[in-house]
């Protein structure tokens, strides 16, 4: 038999470190599995430090997806100005000023994804904003200091005005957060169970009261971008303005759709289970409708944003490569906003089909 | 319908699961392994990230157990094959005896003891 080399348990630090770096789902099996294998501080503390990058990267696997993290991108890349043609006497280029808190605030992001604890969706956006405004302006903070200590040379900072555009994607973070982040209470989320009949009607007041907070966030940071597009509009009178009213148009009439219309509607007056579920999965189905049409409609001035800054830009100045870039983003944001509308359909047509089963039950 | 692909220490990490039968949980998974994959060492991490996407394909399933003393008061997470997991593996065995017989076939029995 071995004999027991273990004398004490591992240092307090140590292990508060590990506590603090471990993703707070894997944190009590890891930190229980580190110590039951503890044989010295050394072999601890090497141990610990070999297996974190493990367990961030899994979670990051687990709670970020590539089309929601490729989104979050592009609201920052729009907003941070990385597109904008440079102009003349520029220190440096605008896709160096902008790509610095734009790959900030979304390594802040993915962070987050991975260390956040259950949150209700509307609150993980707004954190998720936050976390992304503080990010962005830590990265300034940190080049105003390199700069001030001549360690970067003057321009690598955002101009000023960008700032003001940089506020737009806090909205836009907000909702991408509230509507597509992912649980990450549960590591049993995709057990299938199918919820007892008289837990139906419950279970779609609990989804009705999701819709209607969602719906609500939605309106609020809709309706913000666009009072801040119309103020900026009547003001400065931009090249874009032909282009944005129409936007801007579409917008308010969406929000005064999504007012009306936006709600999950409420269950038929002493309805049976089966109306219900009927009922729940008609919901259900417009809902995920209406979201995918949401993103089409957020995301639009993006599109316009890329043709107008590399494509149309491109072909004045005659850039082969901008326009390349230009197309080949137009392509590759189309895309992540199919694969998000895609992943979350998918789990809607899961949660469809276990409504199903009450008109087997009806049927039977 | 045909299991999902499995890699090499997927493969691994499944036969710990099935050999250590209602044990299975980080540290014996991660002996487990070791012993199966002798001489070569297994990072405890890899082994847990195995876990997370084993648990994603739905080829395992885990639970948290009630905290222990020997392990400053934490709880263990538990694993269990499922029922695809085991398919999985079963299959993942066929294609290794075929690759065994092949190797055989060609070298000999005692080709296994030449290391």
């Amino acid at each position: 038999m071995e004999p027991d080399l273990r004398k004490s348990g591992p240092p307090a630090p140590l292990s508060g470190l590990f506590r603090l770096l471990i993703p707070p789902s894997d944190r009590e099996a890891v930190l229980g599995d580190l110590e039951e294998r503890y044989r010295s501080p050394i072999q601890y503390a090497s141990e610990g430090i070999r297996t974190m990058p493990y367990l961030i990267a899994s979670r990051a696997r687990r709670t970020s997806s590539i089309a929601i993290v490729g989104l979050q991108a592009f609201v920052l890349i729009a907003c941070l100005g990385v597109t904008l043609p440079d102009l003349p006497g520029q220190a440096m280029p605008s896709w160096v000023q902008g790509g610095i808190p734009a790959a900030a605030a979304v390594i802040a992001l993915v962070l987050r994804a991975i260390y956040r604890r259950h949150e209700t969706p509307v609150r993980s956006g707004l954190l998720d904003a936050a976390v992304a405004a503080l990010a962005m302006l830590l990265s300034q903070a940190v080049l105003l200091g390199m700069a001030a200590a001549a360690l970067v040379g003057p321009g690598w900072t955002l101009p000023a005005g960008l700032y003001l555009l940089g506020f737009f994607a806090l909205p836009a973070l907000w909702i991408i957060g509230a509507v597509e982040g992912r649980d990450t209470g549960d590591r049993l989320a995709g057990v299938k169970t199918r919820p007892p009949v008289e837990a139906l009607v419950q279970d779609y007041m609990r989804f009705e009261q999701r819709v209607r907070t969602r719906n609500r966030a939605e309106i609020i940071a809709l309706g913000l971008i666009a009072i801040l597009s119309i103020g900026i509009l009547l003001r400065f009178n931009p090249p874009l303005a032909p282009v944005a009213w129409p936007f801007m148009a579409a917008f308010v009439a969406l929000l005064a759709y999504l007012a009306a219309r936006g709600w999950a509607r409420p269950i038929p007056a002493e309805a049976g289970s089966e109306p219900v579920a009927a009922h729940y999965r008609r919901e259900l189905n417009r809902q995920n409708g209406l979201r995918s049409f949401m993103w089409w409609v957020w995301f639009g001035p993006m599109f316009v944003g890329l043709v107008a800054n590399l494509i149309l830009f491109g072909i004045r100045m005659d850039q082969p490569l901008r326009i390349a870039i230009g197309a080949a983003a137009l392509l590759l944001l189309a895309g992540l906003i199919l694969i998000a509308n895609r992943d979350r359909g998918r789990a809607i047509r899961e949660r469809v089909a276990a409504l199903s089963a009450y008109d087997e039950i009806a049927a039977g | 319908m045909a299991s999902p692909s499995l890699g090499q220490f997927e493969q691994l990490v499944l036969a710990a699961i099935l050999a250590l039968g209602e044990n299975a949980y980080g540290v014996t998974i991660h002996a487990e392994v070791e012993a199966l994959s002798a001489p070569r060492k297994a990072a405890l991490g890899a082994v847990y990230a195995t876990l997370d996407r084993l648990e994603d394909k739905g080829l395992v399933s885990s639970w948290l157990s009630d905290p222990t003393p020997e392990r400053g008061g934490r709880a263990k997470r538990y694993y269990r094959l499922e029922e695809a997991g085991l398919q999985a593996l079963r299959e993942a065995a066929r294609t290794a005896r075929r690759i065994c017989d092949a190797v055989e076939r060609r070298l000999g029995e005692k080709t296994w003891n030449l290391t």
